[in-house]
């Protein structure tokens, strides 16, 4: 069916300031658009050691509105009337990041401690150059303690980070000791589809290609609105442009008709079903170009 | 037997698309490929046309044969046409977890 492109988005990615708010942006107003595009879900962010009014502000104006809303926030942010607030607030997923043994540990007491909530308690783990030979101990660290929930998020390479993905050899190394693991309990987000190639190596990556600006779009601690959290393609601000009209420009239309061809580098290529095309915003960090192949390929 | 969707599953309708349908079923085109609604369930993206989106909203705790009824108002089917498109796709989408019985 020809709903390759939909109206706006379903999924949206908002990344808080863990500096001052940012007064000049309306974020009411933000939450009514996104409640009037009736997007599927908010994955809200906020780093800061303390959560912001920002934050909560955003929370409370989506709070009973028709968006599954998740959190993610650092450990320092949890306490018990935090979580009973969050919990009124009906934030579905409450994720922690994680970057230790010790934040591990601590998100699975969390969890066993909430385990009636209907928040949803997992980890968000940023894999990285330093971290991911760890993987297959964190997989087993979480089935041995009943955290099941794990996203591995996008990375912001709309911040300039810097850019990461496991080799094909390494994929293949990280692949066969997470292989004797049993991760069908696991809830895993997995965005790449070379990562998820690690995970589930026989099962084709379950999207329709790269869905920067179709599917999701992405808000940066500055107001900039992408199509992707790893696509460093501005479509505009929102101290200048309300979103709605960002996200239905010619601008994103023209980048949502261009990311549903395949890369002209992987015309051909056998394994163009498996990855469909791979991350078409690390190809742009990298070469700023469409039609190279996904260096996490090689 | 009722069918209700499952609460779990995101749905909205796109309504160009569902504008573009309707002006197609008006003029006699073929329209089963044009999707007007999208759901999300467990990651996964559906896409339905405009028969499986009046399928999908009907599923509300009515039985098959309501459901059936309630279609035969609106589209200008032959019944047992109607009928045979209408217990495969419940069967599709019961198969990927987006509806149950009761």
């Amino acid at each position: 069916m020809n709903l390759k492109e939909l109206a706006f988005p379903i999924r949206i990615y908002w990344d808080l300031s863990p500096a001052p708010d940012n007064a000049t942006i309306d974020y009411p107003g933000i939450c009514r658009e996104i409640v009037e595009m009736r997007f599927f879900s908010l994955n809200l962010r906020d780093a800061g050691v303390e959560l912001s009014s920002t934050c909560m502000e955003i929370l409370e104006a989506l709070n009973n509105k028709p968006i599954a809303v998740a959190l993610t926030v650092s450990r320092s942010v949890i306490n018990p009337s935090m979580m009973t607030r969050l919990s009124g607030l009906k934030v579905k997923e409450l994720l922690i990041d994680a970057f230790t043994d010790e934040d591990f540990r601590f998100i699975a007491e969390l969890r066993n401690q909430y385990n009636n909530s209907t928040m949803v308690i997992g980890a968000s783990f940023q894999i990285n150059k330093y971290n991911y030979r760890g993987i297959p101990d964190i997989i087993s660290f979480c089935l041995n303690n009943d955290l099941t929930r794990i996203v591995f998020p996008m990375q912001r390479l709309t911040a300039k980070e810097e850019c990461f993905y496991i080799s094909r050899q390494d994929g293949k190394d990280l692949s066969n000791k997470l292989y004797p693991l049993n991760t069908g309990n696991l809830k895993l987000t997995i965005h790449d589809p070379f990562l998820w190639r690690v995970f589930y190596p026989d099962t084709a990556f379950p999207g329709a290609g790269c869905q920067a600006g179709n599917s999701m779009a992405y808000i940066s601690p500055e107001g900039n609105v992408y199509p992707c959290p790893s696509m460093p393609k501005i479509l505009g601000n929102l101290n200048n442009s309300p979103l709605k009209i960002l996200l239905s420009s010619a601008l994103k239309k023209e980048l949502v008709k261009s990311l549903r061809k395949s890369p002209v580098a992987c015309l051909g290529c056998k394994e163009i079903d498996h990855c469909i095309g791979g991350c078409r915003g690390r190809t742009i960090a990298l070469s700023d170009s469409l039609e190279l192949r996904d260096p996490a390929c090689q | 037997m009722k069918i209700y969707r499952n609460p779990d599953v995101m749905w909205r309708e796109e309504d160009e698309f569902k504008e573009q349908a309707y002006k197609g079923l008006d003029t006699g085109e073929d329209v089963a490929e044009i999707g007007t609604s999208i759901l999300l369930h467990s990651g996964k993206m559906h896409s339905l046309n405009v028969l499986g989106t009046e399928v999908w909203k009907l599923c509300d705790g009515r039985t098959v044969e309501e459901i059936i009824s309630s279609l035969g108002e609106d589209f200008d089917v032959d019944e047992e046409v109607l009928r045979k498109d209408v217990i495969e796709f419940l069967e599709n989408i019961k198969e990927e977890g987006l509806i149950y019985e009761e």
